[in-house]
């Protein structure tokens, strides 16, 4: 479910003019720009970056 | 390398604290990269021209990321040259703060309701609306700078005779800090411009062939209003909420037609709106002031208040919006047909809260 959240939200936000959709998503899969998502909840993203030391992407969209 | 990260999507801003979270609201989709400490890396996603989506790439937005990353991996050491990336106190704390944006229904927000609410609110109580808020985020090529968006921050070209040239930007410098803040996208430098001074000079640090060249940037009175703001959806909103039409500069050609010096004010009126409900704001107005003063799609402006020196839409809406307020009346001359003809635009003395 995220992993798919992410490749839509990724791929609508950033269609390049150049590529089409099929060509996006494998560039996605090669680059491995996949991961997981919080959905629509700063505090638990900032517990979770709190807690594994990881920095926060957030996305407005 | 988004597993490097803890991924947050927001849809919903109507408590969102725009005191950490203030970036470029009327994008569609926007980025920024903190960490726990709500310490920010940067930020990622803008629209240099009407064509907004041709600046955000999948090159551009992996360099911003592996960017962050290297921020986040010397922080704290560099904290001090992050602390720049939040702004000053907000005037509102939250969306749902803003004067004109309470009448709205919880999770109805969208970004771009942010700056028009601010705007709004100004406006309708009278206050200044400065052009550091019209202006929002300005683009670098305000300052002369065509920006390459498969890059973090490289100059693609500069426009001669700009404060970038004068400040020795070359095409193919890689901007990696301006004012002290490192950065990591084009997002990056419109923050930095967007909290500069009227009057000052800002310190560039570029990378050219290899080489770190520090450069002096110097910004002048007037120099945000080389942009135009127009082609914001919140400016969009504004202009036909407020005032009732939207405007673009006339044709060359149609220019010298009508006989029109290039020195010469001369906007054409697009769309005039009567009668409107703005359902995202639940503002309801029975009529515009442009309906009300009979102005008609085609009209071509030529003066504003005895003035008929040449303004941009963007500074025609700032001089709307700054030298009138609620219940004043702005003179236009337009030609229509050919002949001049002289309107009172006349503008409601409250706006629905």
């Amino acid at each position: 479910m995220k992993a798919t959240l992410a490749v839509t939200l990724v791929l609508v936000a950033l269609r390049s003019s150049q590529d089409t959709p099929a060509q996006l998503a494998k560039r996605f899969k090669e680059e491995d720009l996949l991961s997981t998502w919080v959905y629509q909840d700063l505090s638990a993203g900032f517990a979770q970056a709190r807690r594994t030391g990881k920095p926060l992407l957030i996305v407005f969209r | 390398m988004l597993d490097q990260f803890v991924c947050v999507r927001m849809v919903e801003i109507d408590e969102v604290d725009l005191a950490l979270f203030d970036y470029d609201t009327d994008l569609s989709w926007s980025t920024m990269f903190m960490n726990a400490d709500r310490v920010i890396y940067g930020r990622y996603g803008t629209r240099a021209g009407p064509n907004g989506y041709r600046d955000i790439t999948l090159e551009g937005f992996k360099k911003a990321i592996e960017g962050a990353l290297e921020l986040h991996r010397a922080y704290p050491a560099n904290r001090a040259s992050l602390l720049g990336k939040a702004g000053p106190p907000p005037k509102w704390k939250t969306p749902r703060a803003i004067p004109q944006m309470r009448g709205k229904s919880a999770g109805c927000f969208h970004c771009h309701q942010i700056h028009e609410g601010e705007v709004r609110s100004l406006w309708s109580g009278r206050q200044p609306v400065p052009d550091s808020l019209l202006w929002k985020y300005p683009p670098p090529d305000s300052i002369g700078l065509a920006m390459d968006p498969r890059e973090r921050a490289a100059v693609l070209s500069v426009a001669a005779a700009s404060p970038a040239e004068k400040a020795g930007f070359q095409p193919g410098d890689r901007v990696l800090a301006l004012d002290g803040q490192p950065v990591i996208s084009v997002a990056d430098l419109q923050w930095i411009l967007f909290n500069a001074k009227e009057t000052v000079r800002i310190r560039a640090e570029v990378d050219r062939g290899g080489q770190k060249v520090e450069l002096g940037l110097a910004l002048t009175p007037g120099w945000r209003r080389k942009g135009d703001f127009t082609k914001a959806r919140s400016s969009w909103w504004l202009q036909l909420s407020l005032f009732g039409f939207l405007c673009e500069p006339l044709p060359d050609a149609d220019r010298r037609a009508a006989g029109i010096p290039d020195r010469s004010l001369a906007l054409r009126v697009g769309d005039v709106v009567g009668s409107m409900k703005l359902a995202s704001l639940q503002v309801t107005q029975v009529s515009t002031a442009a309906q009300r003063a009979g102005l008609q799609k085609g009209d071509v402006i030529v003066a504003v208040d005895g003035k008929t020196a040449a303004m941009t839409p963007s500074e025609f809406i700032a001089h709307l919006l700054q030298k009138k307020g609620p219940g004043l009346t702005v003179g236009l001359t337009v030609r229509r047909g050919g002949k001049p003809q002289a309107i009172g635009l006349a503008f409601d003395r409250a706006l629905p809260p």
